[in-house]
This record gives C-alpha cells, sequence and structure tokens, in this order.
C-alpha cells in the first residue's frame, strides 16, 4: 500500500464502466444508506463530472459524488456533496479532503453560489474534514436518516448573497423537497 | 447525461401508442383480466426491441424522475432493500408458531411487547416494533372487523385443549392484552395524525394497510380486558399468586392506559384523566417483571415480507425492559402534568410552562407534545373551553397594559361605520385574527422537535416582523380613535404602541431563542461562540430597551374630552391592580433580560479571551471568506428589518474588542458573571406567581439553577484564566467544552493543564 500507487481522477466519461460496481459495494460499505442503482445513475450520469475517484493501482479506494443545481428557480447554484467515501485502510491520509477539494474546485469552475451537504452528527471525522475547508454548521435535522440518527447540514458559501442573486440566471430544473427551502434526500 | 437516444425513443414512443397500431405491428398480446376489467399487456417483446437501440452505458431518463423518485425507489433482489427476498436457505413458510404453555412465558411476551410499542413511541416504525410480534401478525393477518374475529388462529395443539389453563392463557389472557395494546396504537396514531408533527422524523404512524382494530370501540375492548383479569383471578387460574398480580397488573394497565389514549379534550377537562391509575399499575409491572420469561422466538422480521411497504427491509427494533419501562412511565406523567395548563391561569404563565415543558431532556415524547397542541387549541377551542382571542389579548395586557377603550365591549354593539367605538371594533378585531394565528403557531412551534423548533423559528420571525409593522400602522389609527395622550419619553414625544410593542417584543424574544437554540443543538462551533453571544447580548440589549419604552407606556392615558369617555363600560377599566400587575410583569422579565445579557457579555469576553490565548483555534478554512461565514451565519435575521444586522467589519471589532488588554477583558467577564449570578438570585428569591412559573415552578427553578450553574462555571473558568496568564502557565493549559453540566444555552470551558487531569465540573446544585 504504497502513497504513492494512489491516484485521482475524475468519473466523467466513464459511464457506468469499469468502476460503478466496486463504486457501490465500496459506498454501500462506507454508508449507512440503502441506495438504489438509479441514485448513483441519477448523480453519475447528470454530473459525473463532479464524481472523483482515488484509486491505488487499479483499485477503487475513494469517491465523492455530487451535484450542481439552481436550489429553487431563482435561488442561488447550490453544489450538493452527496456521497465521500475512503475505505477504512485508507483513512487518516487526508484522501477524503483532497476528493472533496477536488469537487469544490470542480464546482467553482462551474459558477457554484455555495455548497451544502449533510453529515450525521456523530461522525466526528467528517464533520472536521469539512470545518477544517470553511463550512459551518447550519442546522440540525432530527432523525434525518433511517437509522434514527440526526444530521447536521453543513454549509459553505462561495459567493456573498448579493454576488450570487446578480449572477443567478433562471429557469432551470430544480428540487425542492424541503418546505423550509432546502433539499434534502429523505428516503421515505 | 446522453441526448443521443434517438433509435430507443422510436421504440419507446411505440409503447405509449394505441392498441391498434400494436396490433398492426403482430404484437402477441396477453390479456388477463382482472375484477376491474383493466387488461394488461405483455410489452416483453417490445421493451426488448428498443433495447436494441440503446449503446451500452446510455440511460433514459424521464425529466420527472428526481433524485426523490431516485432516492424512494427499491432495488429487487438487494438484500439491503427488498424486504421479500428470501436469501439462499431461506424458507418462506413460516414455522409452526410457538404456543406458550407458562404463564411465566405470557408475563414475558407482555412485556417484549410493551418494549416494542415505547420502541414505537420513540421514532421506529411499527414494521420494526409491534408487527414483528407473530401473535399481533397472527390477530390481525385475517383484517378482523369485529371483536369476535379478533382472534389467534392457531393450530389444535395437544398441550391447549380448548377450556385448559394453557389454552385461556393465550386465547384468553394474552388475547385481550394484544387486543387492547393495537387498540392503544391506533389512539396513539390518530392523536399524532392530528395534529402538527413531522412524519419519519417525530414519528412513524405508516400502518402499511393494517387496520388496527378501528372498528372495534374501546368499550368492547375494556370489557375483553376486564373478563382476561376475571379469568386470571377466578379458582380456574391455577397459578401462584405473584403471578396472577403480574398478569392482572399488566391487563389492568393496558385497560386503563387505553382509556387514557382515548379520553376527548371535554373528559379531560371534565378532571376525569386518571394517569396516577396507570402509573400505579405501572410500578407493580415493574416489580414483577423478573417474573417473566422472554420467548423471542414469537418476533420475526419476515413479518416485514407480507407489509405493503415501499422502505427499504429495516432491522426489529426493541429496546430493552427497562428503556420502555421509563418511556412509558414518563409518558404518563407528562400525560398528567400537561393537564396542568387547562387550570388556565394567565397567558404568560401559560407560555412559561410551553417552554419549560418541551426544553425537558430528555424532550417530551412525540405523543405528548401532541397531545398538548390538542389541549392548547382544536376545534376552535383553546384549552377545552376558551376562546384563543381571550389568550392572546391577555397576553397583551399582561405585558403591556394597552387604553381600556381598546376592550370596551361596547365597540363591538356598535354598527355605525362613522362611529369610533365601530372602527376600533373593526381594527382589534383584525389584531385577533392577524396576530391569533401567529400566536397558535408560536404555540405550535414550541411543541415541535428542537432542531424544528429553531429551524420554525427561523421562518416565524419573518411573519412577526411583518406583523409589527402593521401592528404599527394599526396602533397609529388606535391612538387617534382613543385620543390617547401622548408622553415623553427619552425627550421625545410618542405614544404607547402596545399592540406592536408587544408584538416587538415576541420577535426578540423568537430572535434570541434561534441562537440559544443554536447552542443547545451545537450548532456553532467553539470559535464562533463569542460572536454569537455578542449577537444574543445585541438581542437582549434592544429588548431590555424596549422593555423599559413598554413600562413607560403601561395603561396609556387618553384625553379627558375623549367622545368615549361618556359611555365607556366600567368593565373594560384596568383598576389599580392590573396595572400593578403589568408594571411587575415588566419588571421581572427586565430581570430575567438583564440576567442573561450579564452572563452573555461575560461569555462573549470569556471567549474571545480563549480565542487570543489560542486555547479555542479557528479551523484553517481555505475556502469562502468571513465575512461570507458571517452572512450565512446572519441568514435567518438578513431580512429583519428592527433590530438589523451590523456589518462584518463592526461586528469584528465589537467581538474582538482589540483595545481592551485581555486581563482587563477577563476582569470585566468575572464583573458580568457576578451581576449575572446576582440577577439570578434575585430571580431564584421570587414567588412563582411574580415568576409566572405557576404551571411549572420545579422545571421553571430547576432552569433558573442551570444558568447559575453556568455563570458559576464561566467564573471558575475565569480565575483559571487570569491564573494561566499570571503565572505564564496558558502554553501549558487545554480546553475542552462542555456542552452537557450546564445550562445547554450556556456551554462552559474546561480548562485544565496539559499536566495535571481536568477539575471535574461544578457539581450539580441542590438538584
Amino acid at each position: 500500500m504504497e502513497a504513492d500507487n494512489i491516484t485521482f481522477k475524475a468519473f466523467e466519461n466513464e459511464k457506468e464502466t469499469p468502476h460503478l460496481e466496486s463504486l457501490r459495494s465500496l459506498i454501500s460499505d462506507g454508508l449507512s444508506e440503502p441506495y438504489s442503482i438509479y441514485v448513483y445513475r441519477y448523480f453519475l450520469h447528470q454530473w459525473g463530472d463532479l464524481c472523483y475517484l482515488a484509486l491505488d493501482g487499479e483499485n477503487l479506494i475513494g469517491v465523492v459524488i455530487c451535484k450542481l443545481e439552481k436550489h429553487r428557480e431563482h435561488g442561488a447554484n447550490r453544489g450538493y456533496i452527496a456521497m465521500l467515501v475512503v475505505k477504512e485502510e485508507y483513512r487518516g491520509r487526508g484522501l477524503a479532503t483532497k476528493l472533496v477539494k477536488m469537487a469544490i474546485d470542480a464546482m467553482i469552475l462551474r459558477n457554484a453560489d455555495e455548497v451544502v451537504l449533510e453529515t450525521e452528527v456523530t461522525n466526528t471525522g467528517a464533520i472536521k474534514l469539512y470545518e477544517h475547508l470553511g463550512f459551518l454548521r447550519s442546522k440540525r435535522l432530527h432523525r434525518y436518516y433511517l437509522n434514527g440518527n440526526s444530521a447536521f447540514r453543513l454549509v459553505l458559501y462561495l459567493k456573498s448573497n448579493a454576488e450570487a442573486l446578480a449572477s443567478a440566471d433562471h429557469g432551470h430544473e430544480h428540487i425542492d423537497l424541503d418546505a423550509d427551502g432546502d433539499t434534502e434526500i429523505t428516503n421515505d | 447525461m446522453a441526448n443521443n437516444s434517438g433509435g430507443f425513443n422510436d421504440a419507446f414512443a411505440r409503447l405509449h401508442v394505441s392498441e391498434k397500431s400494436i396490433e398492426g405491428n403482430q404484437i402477441t398480446t396477453t390479456t388477463i383480466s382482472s375484477p376491474s376489467s383493466t387488461s394488461y399487456r405483455d410489452v416483453t417483446q417490445l421493451f426488448r426491441q428498443a433495447c436494441q437501440g440503446l449503446d451500452v452505458g446510455q440511460l433514459v431518463k424521464d425529466p420527472n424522475f428526481t433524485l426523490f423518485e431516485a432516492v424512494g425507489a427499491l432495488e429487487i433482489m438487494d438484500p439491503k432493500m427488498d424486504s421479500g427476498l428470501l436469501k439462499p436457505g431461506e424458507d418462506d413458510t413460516p414455522s409452526e408458531l410457538y404456543q406458550p404453555v407458562l404463564p411465566e412465558e405470557i408475563i414475558g411476551i407482555m412485556d417484549q411487547l410493551l418494549s416494542s410499542e415505547m420502541s414505537w413511541h420513540d421514532g421506529a416504525a411499527l414494521s420494526q416494533t409491534v408487527f414483528t410480534c407473530l401473535y399481533i401478525d397472527n390477530l390481525l393477518s385475517l383484517n378482523p372487523s369485529s371483536l369476535e374475529e379478533a382472534k389467534f388462529n392457531l393450530p389444535p395443539s395437544e398441550t391447549h385443549q380448548p377450556g385448559s389453563p394453557t389454552y385461556q392463557l393465550l386465547h384468553v389472557v394474552l388475547r385481550a392484552y394484544c387486543v387492547g395494546l393495537i387498540k392503544c396504537c391506533e389512539r396513539v396514531n390518530l392523536q399524532i395524525l392530528a395534529e402538527h408533527t413531522y412524519e419519519e422524523e417525530d414519528f412513524v404512524t405508516q400502518t402499511y394497510n393494517v387496520s388496527l382494530l378501528d372498528f372495534i370501540t374501546v368499550a368492547e375492548i375494556n370489557k375483553l380486558l376486564v373478563s382476561a383479569i376475571e379469568y386470571v383471578d377466578s379458582t380456574a387460574a391455577p397459578w401462584p399468586n405473584n403471578i396472577k398480580m403480574a398478569l392482572k397488573a399488566r391487563l389492568a394497565f393496558r385497560k386503563l392506559f387505553l382509556t387514557e389514549l382515548s379520553r376527548d379534550v371535554k373528559e379531560m377537562v371534565d378532571k376525569r384523566s386518571n394517569w396516577d391509575g396507570c402509573i400505579t399499575l405501572l410500578s407493580t409491572i415493574g416489580i414483577t417483571r423478573n417474573l417473566g420469561t422472554a420467548v423471542p422466538s414469537v418476533f420475526s422480521i419476515a413479518v416485514q415480507r407480507k407489509l405493503a411497504s415501499t422502505v427499504p427491509p429495516r432491522p426489529i427494533v426493541q429496546i430493552p425492559f427497562e428503556e420502555a419501562f421509563t418511556i412509558v412511565s414518563r409518558l404518563c406523567k407528562d400525560a398528567k402534568e400537561i393537564l396542568r395548563v387547562l387550570t388556565y391561569s394567565g397567558a404568560t404563565n401559560l407560555m412559561t410552562f410551553f417552554l419549560r415543558f418541551t426544553a425537558r431532556k430528555p424532550q417530551p415524547s412525540t405523543y405528548v407534545r401532541s397531545l398538548l397542541q390538542t389541549l392548547f387549541f382544536s376545534n376552535h377551542v383553546a384549552l377545552g373551553r376558551m376562546q384563543i382571542s381571550h389568550i392572546l389579548l391577555e397576553d397583551v395586557k399582561e405585558l403591556c397594559l394597552p387604553a381600556d377603550d381598546l376592550f370596551d365591549p361596547r365597540n363591538e354593539l356598535s354598527e355605525m361605520p362613522s362611529d369610533t367605538r365601530f372602527q376600533i371594533h373593526q381594527r382589534m378585531k383584525w389584531f385577533v385574527e392577524r396576530a391569533g394565528n401567529s400566536y397558535i403557531t408560536l404555540y405550535r412551534t414550541i411543541c415541535q422537535n428542537r432542531s424544528r423548533l429553531r429551524r420554525n423559528l427561523c421562518h416565524l420571525i419573518v411573519d412577526w416582523d411583518a406583523l409589527q409593522i402593521e401592528c404599527e400602522e394599526i396602533d397609529g389609527e388606535l391612538q387617534q380613535l382613543i385620543k390617547e395622550e401622548p408622553v415623553l419619553h427619552n425627550d421625545n414625544i410618542s405614544y404607547a404602541f402596545s399592540l406592536s410593542s408587544w408584538v416587538y417584543h415576541y420577535k426578540l424574544r423568537q430572535m434570541e431563542w434561534i441562537i440559544f437554540l443554536g447552542f443547545e443543538l451545537e450548532v456553532y462551533l467553539p470559535h464562533e461562540f463569542a460572536g454569537m453571544y455578542w449577537y444574543l447580548q445585541y438581542f437582549l440589549r434592544t429588548r431590555l430597551q424596549h422593555l423599559e419604552r413598554i413600562r413607560h407606556f403601561v395603561h396609556p392615558g387618553v384625553a379627558v374630552d375623549s367622545p368615549l369617555a361618556a359611555t365607556r363600560s366600567k368593565e373594560c377599566i384596568a383598576s389599580a391592580q392590573d396595572i400593578a400587575n403589568a408594571q411587575a410583569t415588566v419588571n421581572f422579565t427586565l430581570l430575567e433580560a438583564a440576567a442573561l445579557q450579564e452572563l452573555c457579555s461575560a461569555m462573549i469576553f470569556l471567549y474571545t479571551a480563549l480565542a487570543r490565548l489560542g486555547l479555542v483555534k479557528t479551523p484553517p478554512q481555505p475556502y469562502s471568506t468571513d465575512v461570507m461565514r458571517y452572512e450565512l451565519r446572519m441568514k435567518p435575521f438578513l431580512t429583519i428589518g428592527c433590530p438589523d444586522v451590523v456589518p462584518f467589519e463592526d461586528f469584528k471589532a465589537l467581538v474582538d474588542n482589540p483595545d481592551i488588554e485581555t486581563i482587563e477583558m477577563l476582569e470585566m467577564a468575572s464583573e458580568n458573571t457576578k451581576e449575572g449570578r446576582k440577577n439570578f438570585d434575585l430571580l431564584s428569591k421570587m414567588s412563582a406567581t411574580s415568576s409566572h412559573a405557576l404551571l411549572c415552578e420545579e422545571g421553571y427553578r430547576l432552569n433558573l439553577r442551570e444558568y447559575l450553574r453556568s455563570c458559576i462555571g464561566a467564573g471558575v473558568a475565569i480565575v483559571m484564566l487570569l491564573k494561566a496568564i499570571k503565572t505564564n502557565t496558558v502554553a501549558d493549559a487545554e480546553v475542552e467544552i462542555d456542552q452537557g453540566s450546564y445550562h445547554p444555552w450556556f456551554p462552559i470551558p474546561r480548562i485544565s493543564s496539559k499536566k495535571r487531569p481536568p477539575l471535574p465540573a461544578v457539581p450539580p446544585t441542590g438538584r
């Protein structure tokens, strides 16, 4: 397991081969929520360029999956980090931070106004990672996960409100699942 | 996502064409007739044909297939998602249901069922809890529509000859208990669905189309339970007395619990509740707990396969009996306690009760918080017998005591639009409706879980801000109608603006709660503490000034020549006692706000000093900027007219106080903690009546003690920091934020030396 063998790349034009299956099992082992194939396709086919892989040789050892779209019709151009997993034996080497940074940098290039995500309140490692990049906890979500755990919503502003509004263009598809204006994946 | 899907699109489009053209393409159709005469067509071949037009990896996505659908989709044959999946070697034919022979086993099953039931109350789904009991499943699987049908369907067994005690154990005792428990679940579901709670988050009301004995009355079920008790009591039941007692206590509890869960508000107003009966029986259940023998085999996750569910399989949740016992005991005590609100003793007392009751740790159960909402307001009636307008106007009077003429009952009698009384009435009617809605929403919001409370308050303040502006206008019109006498206040001639003053006061309190809850919910990081306490201090200072103004304008005078003077009703004229009461309320509120403000000021200095000394660190934060993070933090308040958000540079200077030496800063913080303590001590000495804590004195005093603990804790931290600075040992110091031992709104830094173990937290004061 030489650190030198570890490479990073965008999922981009890979379609579903060759990493989709290993990606699914990596995430399925690492996260508590079960996700259907549709969830992966939803993200990877629309925002494959915001998905980054960490590889040790040919082996997939880490992944970040994101999206970027208008939050409500006149809202901010909101980046969303949906999943972040690094294989247990590779943790503690800053791989996750590197993956997240690559995703945020790509979002910045694509004119994102903000980046948001949710994480379990007990996942101190992930919370610390994001907070060390500049994220703040904006709210707590009671019993957000299927396993009954609560979440923190973490938010990173990339532009100030005024700037974001000035650069907003209209008429984009949007997801609005939550009454108070947040995109939340609720498993129901 | 690929756009080029031409070949597929053509073929796909044909799936939608009419039957005729399908026939034209000579597609074999298999029609399956169903009762509703819907015809089905086999499209396998067409689908295969359509797929030919797709490249590998190419995706066809309907624009309406959103993340919500993707997340809600289940994948068949994936064990994490497919609840019907049989693992290799697993058999779908249910093994024969074990039929207990010992009364101890029945006690055990009853207690396991209680654990399941309370796991459901605690947020798990029925499919993970009550429904996993094979006896409940057996009883409900034939969808009973009458009591006779609500029975176990078990194969004959040699050990269970009809009429034998073992048979009766199952078919009389356990059956009655199960029927009672299912009905309890139905009552709880009805209550929760009647009020505002968050599905899946607070509670899962989903029943998977299984009827929870909806058609069987509580009276019938109570009879069934009584006859089971009678059987256990009879000589036909050959068990020792302690076993009999254990069984009877469980059956009797079920009967009383069901009765309480079925009460309507009117019965509660008539004081017919008997939660004490439940509590007494619970203690017997606790004592006889060890007589039971658990029978784990009668609970199975396999039941989930049969349930009409769109969610992935979820594991069985059955909390330990001790935990379930605590939850059910607390539920009964809390349900009894909330009946206190029916003894109305003024609006401020009512609000204090809501605030204290819902802030309790752990928070009262969803069921009880839902019931509290019903007690407060249901069917257009408040507290089972009052008009909400009465409570609303009392709340206004208790704090601001506006001019008498606003409340004159004669106003309502006037029908002439040009008449002053008519015009006053129109405006007060508007206020009651407009503010009444916001007022009811506020009470209901306070009943939500703490995370939702904070989020919803962020929305409520926008409404209260608008309400304030609208009320200012109405106040202006009212002061002319009643010929209010202006008063000199802060070198200005001004009027009372009673209604908008009351609204503004509530708005400020809600703004404070948003930030306080941020601390309670651990939304802020230690390096943000100083800034967030600065905002609290700022809101509190604004409220203190506002309260001073309110005190100045309590019961404003009107011109002697007011046209209303001659016809004024005597009953609307405030007594000297009313005026004294309003002034006392303002004074009490001032003291409380001042105490909080002192403690907040101490916290600003303390956490700023910790940052300066490098004991509280800001993470690197390579992305975004401080200005943007400030904007994010202030988001709930950005649209609020008054008080406004201060520019970042000013904020930074005000929090950092670069001109003040650290030692001096800590000494100032020390003064603030002492002042805060003095104020909290004064508050502790006040009676429950003066504190408006008549309905919740114990909880109110506990809260005060927690504030005091935070004052003392902050004082200790300040002393240790000063000592470290003076002895040049700051480099050896370590800081850990203690969220748990103090008031949840005032977490305290525990300062210790890296070389020595940390000092314990301040011990609890007089609990």
